[in-house]
């Protein structure tokens, strides 16, 4: 059983739980393909910056280099797609619905906001990754904070199935960034460690790095929680908790979630490299109809109204 | 360029940077340019941060109990495309003549017949274990992973100060180094194409996996490690977590008749590869040091049954010790019937009384070492001893010439190196890493560089106040200077924008 919540809440907790997610999973791509492009010989960084940029759904003006790549999705405040924008905006959020966030969580995006252009000023001089690793301890103790003092009702279960989302979605960009037609090992390791997988992949694989194996893991594994599945899983978990007494009929928001996870759980292995950026694009899509759905069924307001003064005839 | 490249003096030998003229060798340049960029102030911070980002990553060794980050030095040492191939080339010939070499003494010891080496050499070495006859490893390697140490002589030319084939350690400091350096001091990086290192951790396991016991599909590798208070117990926990290997002790394993398992959760597991990290003589109590806690009893005798494969292989250790060092340039002659790459450091046969009156005359001017001492233990550097310590020596030479070597001082080549003040040269070696996986030998492209911190120090041992650098082998296969762009640019993936939450309205509020 869960308390009801003011649907405008509910709205603000979806979007902190997004926009948090999208900092930490943005800092990680950036963190490793940056870093793999300085260690490896055989990266090539503008092409590397356009498959980087082509991801994460950005249309830059002109040819960017990796440098101006990391700049733009680290630091271009104004859009809630770069790191500092999304958690500028984390904290707008946050900041509107004070009263039901546990005081400690708070506090820690509200500090990671302030000192935000403290860190953007150090990575002028020292490079990105003391900023990239601050933000990933940032968002990793916010999720932690969140996990283990709100008290698992409905405002955890909002901002844990924004998490979800963003989070399925970003492991679909993560693939993307890729050419998967043309898959080396190194850039395989690439794609686990942006994401943390590299060990738990390791471990699980005894040690073999090949393009099914790894493709299969960050898509559908069942335990590893960057996977799409298990994030997609998460969503769904959360999507069930929520609606669990509405007595509503078909649920938008859960279809396009179930869709999206049959997808993947009954992918046959050999099949998992073909027509691989159509079922990125569907997984794409899943997340942002499922995002919509959710939004029209929880967080519908209708439109402000205005009254006009209007003097009776 | 700026001052502190300007005010760099090599020393009067051998410097990696700059010639005896005081210009930049031309593999240095954009570096030396780069570093000039940083000047002193960001050099400083930098090199704090490297310290700091080791301390957290507990990228340490242990000296008497204690765990200790090995310090790493913001300058890399370079080597051009050129010199670095033809070093590789004389370390796959080393490699495949030493492999012959254990191959025949643990057989048929042809080597032996014919005189190549004295028969009394091999036999008279602690590192020769009788144990290891009848050991037949399934694809013939026995050298898995080599490391073999070098210096730069006066002249600038390369030479072997020792081989090690029972464990070579170090490697995980080239991995640790290597990300660390990309990540603080990106810099240095732009515009210069570097030999990846990343991959070693594969091609160990791909390694291990092909000396795996024969008619294994799928062979379970683990690390064998002393545990935690061993002094590269962090190496060992690195390379397990990078080849997905379990990292297993003594007491997790069990032997069964001749097969080898691990104790987990779900049962005992069957092992295939052994790779191990402790010594011969604490691997199996029941052949070796019988109050071993370290090894698994019965382990030998799976080996010999061929259901596990011990890598490095046992009694590698003949080939460590430095008497037999001194054979090895006759070792590549007699098996490959080809002449040495790669020269040795000369060295005194100190069994041969000629070389042994030679040698103790000028005693003082001689680098005196044990043949099974590693770690810069027992090392007696002439010039520097005293009287006394030269006499007890003498002495203890006279009456057992087989435990010792001299060689002469080499006056190794210097790098430039941060002291948190300025660059100056400091000695440096390098340990480069070669695996066999039986099909090819492959050298990491780098290796481990350590750097004696001291200001006209000769020794660079972890245990003794070295450090390291990164060791960078620019040019590397992709071909020259120039980026080639090997990742052809494939299916172009373009995502859809990201959503973003509704604004909240701040008028009227």
């Amino acid at each position: 059983m869960t308390t009801a919540l003011l649907s405008r809440v509910a709205e603000s907790l979806f979007w902190i739980g997004r926009y948090v997610e999208r900092a930490e999973g943005t800092a990680r791509i950036l963190d490793v393909v940056v870093h793999h492009a300085l260690e490896e010989p055989t990266a090539h960084g503008e092409i590397m910056a356009e498959r980087l940029v082509d991801a994460m759904g950005v249309t830059p003006a002109k040819q960017m280099s990796l440098g101006e790549a990391t700049q733009l999705m680290c630091f271009e405040s104004e859009s809630g797609s770069s790191i500092t924008g999304a958690l500028a905006a984390a904290r707008e959020n946050a900041r509107a619905v004070r009263q039901v966030l546990p005081s400690e969580l708070w506090e820690r995006v509200n500090t990671t906001w302030v000192n935000l252009p403290a860190q953007q000023l150090q990575s002028r001089r020292r490079g990105p990754s003391a900023f990239l690793a601050w933000v990933k301890v940032q968002t990793a103790a916010v999720a932690g904070l969140a996990d283990t003092t709100m008290s698992h009702d409905q405002t955890w279960l909002f901002f844990t199935l924004g998490r979800a989302i963003e989070r399925a979605d970003m492991t679909a960009r993560l693939l993307g960034t890729m050419p998967l037609d043309v898959l080396t090992d190194t850039g395989l390791v690439t794609l686990l460690r942006s994401c943390g997988g590299h060990e738990p992949y390791l471990r699980q694989a005894s040690g073999i790095i090949d393009a099914v194996g790894v493709i299969t893991f960050l898509l559908c594994d069942g335990l590893f929680p960057r996977s799409v599945l298990c994030s997609i899983s998460s969503a769904a978990a959360c999507i069930d908790a929520i609606g669990a007494n509405r007595r509503a009929g078909w649920d938008r928001a859960r279809g396009e979630i179930g869709m999206a996870r049959a997808e993947l759980e009954f992918l046959a292995p050999g099949q998992v490299l073909e027509d691989m950026p159509l079922r990125l694009l569907r997984v794409h899509s899943a997340c942002s109809r499922a995002s919509d759905s959710i939004a029209r069924q929880y967080f519908a307001q209708g439109p402000a109204t205005l009254w006009r003064n209007k003097t009776a005839p | 360029m700026g001052d502190l490249i300007d005010e760099y003096r090599a020393g009067g030998v051998y410097d990696e940077m700059a010639t005896s003229e005081r210009s930049i060798r031309s593999h240095y340049r954009e570096i030396a340019a780069a570093l000039a960029q940083l000047g002193t102030d960001d050099l400083t911070d930098r090199a704090e941060r490297l310290s700091t980002a080791f301390r957290d990553q507990g990228v340490t060794f242990d000296l008497d109990g204690e765990e200790r980050p090995f310090p790493l030095d913001v300058v890399p040492r370079l080597f051009e495309a050129e010199e670095w191939g033809m070093l590789e080339a004389g370390l796959v010939q080393r490699v495949k003549a030493l492999e012959a070499f254990l191959e025949d003494i643990y057989s048929d010891g042809r080597i032996l017949d014919q005189e190549v080496i004295p028969r009394q050499v091999v036999l008279s070495s602690p590192g020769f274990l009788r144990a290891a006859y009848g050991i037949e490893p399934p694809n013939g390697v026995r050298v898995q992973v080599a490391g073999i140490d070098l210096i730069r002589d006066e002249d600038g030319h390369l030479r072997v100060l020792e081989d090690n084939l029972r464990c070579p350690s170090g490697v995980s400091y080239v991995l640790a180094n290597r990300r660390a350096m990309a990540r603080i001091l990106p810099e240095l990086f732009t515009g210069q194409s570097i030999g990846a290192v990343s991959d070693y951790p594969a091609r160990l396991a791909a390694a291990l996996r092909a000396a795996a016991p024969p008619g294994v599909a799928d062979p379970k590798i683990v690390v064998l490690t002393p545990g935690v208070f061993n002094s590269a117990f962090y190496e060992h926990a690195l390379l397990a977590r990078l080849m997905g290997a379990e990292l297993v002790e003594g007491r997790d394993l069990v032997c069964r008749g001749t097969d080898i398992f691990v104790q987990t959760t779900e049962g005992e597991l069957p092992v295939h590869v052994v790779y191990r990290r402790i010594d011969d003589e604490y691997l199996d109590p029941l052949q070796f040091r019988p109050d071993s806690v370290l090894g698994c009893p019965g382990l030998l005798n799976a080996a010999r049954a061929q259901r596990v494969t011990i890598a490095n292989g046992v009694g590698n250790g003949i080939a460590d010790d430095k008497l037999v060092y001194t054979y090895v340039p006759d070792m590549i002659r007699f098996y490959l019937a080809e002449d040495p790459l790669l020269p040795n450091v000369e060295t005194y046969r100190l069994i041969e009384d000629d070389q042994r009156r030679e040698a103790v005359d000028r005693m003082a001017q001689l680098v005196w070492k044990k043949v099974d001492g590693s770690g810069g233990k027992g090392l007696v550097i002439g010039p520097d001893a005293s009287v006394e310590e030269l006499e007890i020596l003498r002495a203890e030479v006279e009456s057992r010439p087989r435990r010792w070597i001299a060689q002469r001082l080499v006056r190794f080549s210097t790098a430039p190196t941060w002291t948190g003040e300025a660059l100056e040269p400091r000695h440096v070696d390098l340990r480069p890493f070669v695996v066999n996986d039986g099909e090819r030998i492959w050298t990491l492209p780098g290796g481990l560089s350590r750097v004696a911190l001291a200001e006209g120090g000769l020794v660079v041992n972890s245990s003794q106040g070295g450090g390291s650098k990164d060791t960078w082998v620019l040019g590397g296969p992709t071909g020259g200077h120039s980026r080639q762009p090997v990742m052809i640019s494939g299916e172009r993936i373009q995502g859809p924008p990201l959503q973003l939450g509704p604004r909240h309205p701040a008028s009227q509020q």
